[in-house]
């Protein structure tokens, strides 16, 4: 790609030029295409000189002379004479100086390349800065890390259509850039990250290279300055198999690497981990939600830790065994209606309570996320983020409630973790899909106050939220305005007329609706207008295919040579 | 009984046959020797398909910028400024504007002959050379004007034949006079006056699309040939049309000699229907579309006319009025 700027037209003066939008006439023998960046040098008369540097947002071309719809048939029959002409419109990004006048008809507009290109998008002024994507010229795009660690700002928040806008995919290359990069310096090493897989299991092979990744995907790779390879540390966990005695991990892809994750009666008692249970959104903090912190409180003070077996407790002298056990001890205090533990709740409220206790008593006991006596070295079963610098938590298989239970319980452990740290650093990255789910935009859940604690104040405790979700309208909006970076898949055309999307130009917005996969569109606090940027193919495994090894034959070409 | 037809030319442009219907006496015009191809006018001719060749369409347009009223002492004269732009349209399968000309004149009647004049508009000046028409009727300085065009487009006409150009169409009537040997073809849409007697002007009606009369000549009053004409359709008449629409006069000059006219007659009357003007256009389908997309670019090449005239004014207004020659 060549580093110098080449001139491709003029300002035009049959439209409007305006400081922020212009137009530039196309000559016949250049071209520019929409996210091109363009400068303009001209001269203000007392102030010197001025650059004003823009990105295409439009480029339209027609007939001049031709006046009628059916003019073209002529003008292809060599009948009627007409000529073509393209024009660009340009959105201004930046004014070096600041003097915002608009760019004079005539001048020469330049295709920025190299140097001019990194003012343009403001690359010069990131002192930090990792690779986004490639931009559709096929340069690269950077976002700064100012706005992401904390310094300045935070958060990363992505919409987009299932299955087409690639969200986690995205959210997986700009981990595996942040890492892979040179720029988090010596406290890459400590920098974490959790990474919910809540689809397939997609995020189970993030530690082996992908064999299918093409020569052409790997220049991609280095013109980003990033190594094509898998991720280097990964710590892999699942639910236990149900049904079996030990903890085995219930993944079907692959029967190494992984491990089981649970945490035991003890554990559930001490840290409160009941309210997740209850994590469904309500209208409101209801009077469950009171009496589930008396029933956290009176458990935690009435139990005792079990002398023969760390993962239990004892409760007025007998031991609790199992997560069954617990459920029927804090049944039967909240029924009785002398015990301390419901207090003065009604019926009804209590009622509801035991119908949720119940629910979520099933679901977790059939995952088997919570064991009792039955636990051999619960130690090892608790999910450790600290041992790998990303940590990925496998929720697919696990039944909705339980799913939120265990997004809760990290969650609120990581946070709590963060909060005792007291410092930015080292930072802790959060990759969380379907936010609508649990930070969604009408009513009140544990994890949702959780995720608003993450969104308000995880930008000075170093814990960013990398979150996702299909339609960016039903999530809660605080979450989504502490976002510095809003990146964009695929959209669904309603949705992309929604408010959550103003930032998106209304051509923008359009393209939005027929993005493919791979493709985003980025919104970055320094650059004024969204940019469409695409990201290379993985350069880790996704699928069993792709993790084969690539020296050696696949599974089953040894069979195929006879 | 009555039957109404229509003429498909918008109303603001006249009709496109405005010939007197009533005969005038035939000795003060020029009239037809109708046997110069042939005696028999019952049928249509039907030239063969085009073969496709390279075609210039000359033509050019102007425009009264502002009209004057020029003193001289105890003369008086109406005048004006103008604009006019003569260009072509090369025609090879692909059509591309070719060589074009924006002049711009003062004119003033009575025989008072101004000083070329140069006006300041924006950061440019325009140059308006001067023009002096005879007599003193009102009409004398756009006749004038017209004049002065028709000579570019002539002087363009000349110059594409010299530059190799095979097939010149030149928009309206050519002047068959004391002209330069030319091939050029002129191209009159309007049928202004009948050449032909009623028993042949008959076949007119039954032209189809693409078919022409027979070549008559061109008479001056004193019996000398000075053209070669023949009519030709362009498009298949319409139902509510009467039956001279659509139709155009050729003619080209005597000097290029009967075969020539006759081959050209065969060419010109075959490839017409092809560059037949547009439906929507206000003189269909006379107007021919590569002439009516010349027109439009050479009215925008003379310029924005409210900017030439707020410049006109403000010279004039700064006392820079035309010297007028001296004696």
């Amino acid at each position: 790609m060549s580093e110098v700027s080449e001139p491709v037209g003029m300002v035009l003066g049959t439209e409007d030029a305006t400081p922020l939008s212009f137009w530039v006439a196309v000559s016949p023998r250049a071209y520019l295409q929409l996210d091109d960046a363009v400068v303009v040098d001209t001269e203000v008369p007392g102030r010197g000189p001025l650059r004003i540097c823009g990105i295409v947002q439009e480029v339209r071309a027609r007939h001049e002379g031709a006046s009628f719809d059916t003019d073209v048939f002529l003008v292809d029959r060599g009948v009627l004479p007409v000529e073509t002409a393209v024009a660009a419109q340009v959105v201004a990004t930046r004014f070096e100086p600041e003097v915002f006048v608009p760019p004079m008809p005539g001048l020469q507009a330049f295709r920025a390349r190299g140097k001019d290109r990194d003012e343009a998008l403001f690359f010069d002024q990131m002192e930090r800065r990792i690779p986004a994507g490639l931009s559709r010229d096929g340069e690269a795009v950077f976002l700064d890390l100012d706005f992401l660690d904390g310094t300045r700002g935070a958060h990363v928040n992505i919409s987009g259509v299932s299955g087409v806008a690639t969200k986690t995919t995205y959210a997986l290359f700009l981990l595996y850039a942040l890492f892979h990069s040179p720029v988090l310096g010596p406290s890459r090493v400590n920098t974490k990250a959790i990474v919910f897989n809540v689809k397939g299991e997609d995020l189970m092979w993030l530690d082996k290279p992908n064999r299918k990744l093409s020569e052409r995907d790997r220049s991609e790779y280095e013109l980003l300055g990033l190594p094509a390879g898998a991720f280097e540390s990964v710590g892999l966990w699942a639910p236990p198999r149900p049904g079996s005695a030990a903890a085995v991990p219930h993944v079907e892809g692959r029967s190494e690497g992984v491990a089981a994750y649970y945490w035991t009666v003890r554990e559930f008692v001490r840290e409160k981990y009941l309210r997740f249970l209850f994590a469904e959104a309500e209208d409101e903090r209801s009077q469950i939600a009171d009496l589930v912190a008396r029933v956290e409180s009176y458990l935690d003070r009435d139990c005792e830790d079990d002398p023969e077996h760390q993962a239990t407790v004892v409760f007025g002298g007998y031991p609790v065994k199992d997560f069954d056990g617990l459920c029927e001890l804090i049944r039967e205090n909240v029924e009785d209606e002398h015990s301390a533990w419901r207090g003065r709740l009604s019926d009804a409220t209590v009622a509801a309570f035991v119908r949720r206790l119940d629910a979520g008593r099933f679901r977790l006991s059939q995952n088997h996320l919570i064991w009792g006596r039955e636990a051999e070295s619960p130690e090892s079963h608790r999910i450790d983020w600290g041992s790998n610098q990303v940590t990925v938590v496998d929720i697919h298989n696990l039944h909705d409630r339980a799913k939120r239970f265990v997004t809760g319980v990290v969650l609120k452990r990581l946070f709590e973790h963060k909060e005792r740290m007291g410092r930015r650093e080292p930072l802790a990255f959060l990759v969380l899909d379907e936010l609508n789910r649990y930070a969604p935009r009408e009513g009140w859940s544990p994890i949702k106050e959780v995720l608003l604690d993450v969104a308000e104040r995880g930008r000075s405790l170093g814990m960013v939220l990398i979150g996702a979700e299909q339609t960016a309208s039903e999530v809660e909006r605080r979450v989504i305005a502490n976002s510095s970076f809003r990146v964009v898949g695929r959209l669904d055309t309603a949705e992309a007329q929604r408010s959550e999307y103003g930032f998106l130009p209304a051509v923008t917005r359009a393209r939005a609706s027929i993005l493919k996969p791979g493709s985003m569109i980025l919104q970055q606090p320094h650059i004024p207008i969204p940019l469409q940027i695409r990201f290379p193919f993985p350069s880790w495994a996704t699928r069993a295919d792709e993790a084969a090894p690539a020296t050696g034959e696949g599974p089953f070409e040894a069979f195929s040579g006879d | 009984m009555l039957v109404l037809r229509a003429d498909p030319w918008a109303p603001e442009y006249g009709m496109g046959f405005e010939a007197a219907v009533e005969e005038p006496a035939r000795d003060t015009l020029p009239h037809a020797d109708p046997s110069v191809e042939t005696d028999d006018w019952s049928s249509p001719y039907s030239p063969a398909q085009a073969t496709p060749e390279p075609v210039w369409f000359v033509d050019g347009v102007r425009r009264v910028e502002l009209r004057l009223v020029a003193d001289d002492g105890p003369r008086r004269a109406q005048g004006l400024f103008g604009s006019y732009a003569v260009g072509s349209v090369r025609c090879d399968g692909r059509a591309t504007f070719d060589e074009h000309r924006v002049c711009r004149a003062l004119v003033l009647s009575g025989g008072l002959a101004p000083d070329r004049m140069e006006v300041p508009v924006g950061a440019g000046s325009l140059c308006f050379e001067s023009a002096t028409a005879s007599g003193t009727d009102p009409n004398a300085p756009l006749q004038r004007l017209q004049d002065l065009m028709r000579d570019e487009e002539r002087a363009l006409a000349a110059r594409l034949a010299l530059g190799g150009a095979s097939l010149v169409l030149v928009d309206g009537p050519l002047r068959l006079g004391d002209e330069p040997e030319s091939h050029a073809v002129g191209v009159v849409k309007r049928f202004v006056r009948r050449y032909l007697e009623p028993e042949q002007e008959a076949l007119l009606g039954r032209l189809g699309a693409g078919q022409r009369t027979p070549v008559f000549g061109l008479l001056d009053q004193r019996g000398q040939l000075r053209g070669f004409s023949w009519y030709a359709r362009l498009s298949e008449l319409r139902p509510p049309w009467h039956d001279h629409a659509g139709l155009v006069r050729c003619e080209v000059r005597a000097g290029v000699g009967v075969d020539a006219a006759l081959d050209l007659a065969e060419r010109v009357s075959a490839l017409l229907p092809g560059f037949a003007g547009r439906a929507a256009d206000p003189r269909t389908p006379q107007n021919l579309a590569p002439v009516a997309g010349l027109e439009d670019w050479l009215r925008h090449r003379m310029g924005n006319h409210a900017m030439v005239r707020r410049a006109l004014l403000e010279s004039l207004w700064q006392g820079a009025q035309p010297k007028e020659a001296e004696g």
